[in-house]
This record gives C-alpha cells, sequence and structure tokens, in this order.
C-alpha cells in the first residue's frame, strides 16, 4: 500500500514538472522577444526542475543517491540565475534599439 | 506490478522530454537573434539533465547521477564562455563603428 | 567548512568504507588549508557565518514561496490572449556589501518574471520586468529586508 502511495507522489510531482516545462516551451513559441522568452525558461528552470528532482527522490531507495539528487538540483538554482543574467547582458551589448522593445521607469 | 508501472511512467516522462528538446532544438535553429539560440540552448540543457536524473531512476544506477551533475556544469560553462565572447565581439563591434565615424567627420 | 568538504566527498563517492572516510579527511582538510591561504577564509567569519544559519533557512522558505507564487502567476500569460506589456525598471538598493547585493540580484533573476540586467557599483539596479503588475513592488520586497537584518547583525558583530 504505502507503495503505491510513494507512487503516486511521484508521478503527481513529475506530472507537475512536466507542465512547467511544457509552459516554458510554448513561451520560446508565444513570446516575441528574447528577454520575454527568457522569463519562460527560467520558469522550467527553477520550479520545473525542483518538482522532478522531488518527485524522483521520492521513488529513490539509496540515501547516497537522493543526496546527489538534491545537490544537483542546488547546484542549478545556483548557476541558472547567473547564466540568464549573462544573456541579459549579451542582449543588451547586441542590441541597437532597445527602446522600441520596453519602456524605462524609473523609481 | 509496481515495477512495471514505475517503467511505464518512465517511459512515458523520457517520450515527453525528448518532444520537449525537439522543439526547443527548432527554436535554436529559427532565433533571429543570438541572444535566442543561447536561451534555446541553455533550456536544452536544463531538459536533458532531466532526462539523465529520470534515466538515473529507470535503471535504478546511482552513478548516472554523477553523469547529471557534470552535464550540469558543462551546460553552466559553455552558456558562460558563449556569452563572454559574444559580448567580447559585440564591444568590438562597436567600438570598430565608433572609430570610422571619428575617422569620417575628420575627413 | 572542512565538514561541508568531508560530506560532499563522500556523497559523491556512494558509500562509506574505512579508505573512503580516511582519504576524505585528508582531502578535507588539505582544501581547508588551501582556502584559509589563498581565499582569505577564516574560523572567525564562519563562526559569524554559522550564527546566520537560522536566517539563511527563513530566506531560502521566503525565496521557495516567491519562485512558486510567481511561477503561477506567469501562467495566465502563457495560456490566454493577454499581452505581455515589458518594462525596464531601475531602482536604487540600499544594500552596502558586494555578497548582499549579489544574493539579492540572483534571487530577484531566480524568480521568473524579473531578470536582473545591470547592477552598478553604487547599487543602482536595472531589472527587466515582464509586465507592469509584476514590477509593482518590486523595490518593497521581502528579500531585502530580510537581508538588511542580516547585514546589520554581521555590522554589529563586527563593531564589538
Amino acid at each position: 500500500m504505502i507503495e503505491w502511495i510513494r507512487f503516486g507522489l511521484t508521478a503527481a510531482l513529475i506530472a507537475g514538472g512536466l507542465f512547467f516545462f511544457l509552459s516554458g516551451v510554448v513561451g520560446q513559441y508565444r513570446f516575441r522577444y528574447v528577454l520575454n522568452r527568457m522569463h519562460a525558461a527560467s520558469m522550467g528552470d527553477t520550479l520545473g526542475l525542483i518538482m522532478i528532482m522531488l518527485g524522483l527522490s521520492i521513488s529513490h531507495n539509496d540515501g547516497f543517491v537522493i543526496a546527489k539528487c538534491l545537490i544537483t538540483c542546488l547546484f542549478v538554482l545556483l548557476t541558472s540565475p547567473t547564466a540568464s543574467h549573462l544573456i541579459a547582458r549579451l542582449e543588451i551589448a547586441t542590441n541597437e534599439h532597445p527602446e522600441k522593445e520596453m519602456e524605462l521607469i524609473r523609481k | 506490478m509496481i515495477h512495471n508501472s514505475y517503467q511505464i511512467l518512465h517511459t512515458a516522462v523520457l517520450v515527453v522530454l525528448s518532444l520537449l528538446t525537439m522543439a526547443c532544438l527548432i527554436r535554436a535553429i529559427l532565433g533571429p537573434r543570438i541572444a535566442d539560440r543561447v536561451v534555446a540552448i541553455n533550456m536544452i540543457c536544463t531538459l536533458t539533465l532531466a532526462m539523465i536524473a529520470v534515466l538515473a531512476a529507470m535503471l535504478s544506477e546511482g552513478y548516472l547521477m554523477d553523469v547529471a551533475l557534470i552535464y550540469a556544469l558543462l551546460g553552466f560553462l559553455a552558456v558562460v564562455v558563449l556569452c563572454k565572447v559574444y559580448i567580447g565581439v559585440a564591444l568590438e563591434k562597436r567600438e570598430k563603428a565608433e572609430r570610422q565615424k571619428e575617422a569620417e567627420s575628420h575627413d | 567548512m572542512a565538514v561541508l568538504f568531508f560530506a560532499l566527498f563522500v556523497i559523491l563517492n556512494g558509500k562509506i568504507t574505512w579508505e573512503i572516510v580516511i582519504f576524505g579527511v585528508v582531502i578535507a582538510a588539505l582544501l581547508y588549508w588551501f582556502c584559509v591561504k589563498f581565499l582569505d577564509y577564516s574560523p572567525r567569519r564562519e563562526l559569524q557565518m554559522l550564527r546566520l544559519i537560522p536566517r539563511g533557512f527563513r530566506y531560502a522558505w521566503t525565496l521557495l514561496k516567491e519562485i512558486i507564487k510567481s511561477n503561477l502567476a506567469l501562467l495566465p500569460f502563457l495560456y490566454s490572449r493577454r499581452k505581455p506589456e515589458p518594462k525596464l525598471v531601475s531602482f536604487h538598493s540600499p544594500l552596502k556589501s558586494p555578497g548582499a547585493r549579489c544574493i539579492l540580484a540572483n534571487s530577484i533573476t531566480m524568480t521568473p518574471g524579473t531578470i536582473t540586467v545591470l547592477m552598478q557599483e553604487d547599487g543602482e539596479m536595472i531589472i527587466h520586468c515582464l509586465d507592469q503588475s509584476l514590477a509593482a513592488d518590486i523595490d518593497t520586497l521581502d528579500f531585502q529586508t530580510q537581508l538588511l537584518e542580516m547585514e546589520k547583525a554581521i555590522g554589529e558583530e563586527q563593531k564589538q
């Protein structure tokens, strides 16, 4: 019985993660501009990966493998903001007319 | 019984993830700007990471998680190097254009 | 720090035997010596960090809640006909130390819907937002108040 509960939890978490990955890919096609697409991509990077890793670590039996899963997840959470920050810098550096796509507010 | 249902779940997840990867690859080929392609590549990297993690659970081989960790490292490194190189190229181009403008104004 | 190195070594090995434990202790000690010598760590600074751990956990919890909230807030833009109105917002953050600023910028980037584009030396940050509604309360977030508290705690200890 408890095995089936574990299976149900795993399936639900993985399905949620897949849904967030799917919405990330949908966003790649729906939005018109790179910086808007990056928001969709970061959705899959954060919650999608967290949910899939949690689901898989529920289904594992070995403690060390669970720890490895969580370390991988933590590593991606640490590096993905840096990567998207660099991509945004790249976009600002290569785009000649950034004002066309968005407006600037000062607070 | 439970083993069979885990097998079905993992296979279904792998199929969905590979379809999403194909969609991302098409975006990377279509992408009008450089940053578009880099975002798509970053996303492919995350999707492949999830695929390797699912594969580790499917074959119940703990060492595949090490492969996932190294893959995350390499993907991050690839994005950082690509961004640095393209930012350098863009800055050089801008400098060259400014120098040309100055030369023209001197004439 | 040395304990963290040792735990990482054992986890990456995947099992505990005597050889692995002995090698792990030696390698962790060597790495710790390297960090103290070249990356200016010191036992005193680590004690300060240890005192920040409860606040760090609270910060991580806030971050997780914020990530889930903003993920759900982004879904309507994907699956309905609402058009997003992208904005560049610039604001001034009162944080002083570079470490706290780096954490703030990373957390802002990590929550979907907002990306830190540039950060200047004097704490001026330029942030790209997907929509006006997501940009409304960017400079009164929970992150900033919590980080300010942490910074203040470190500052008071250094005075004593």
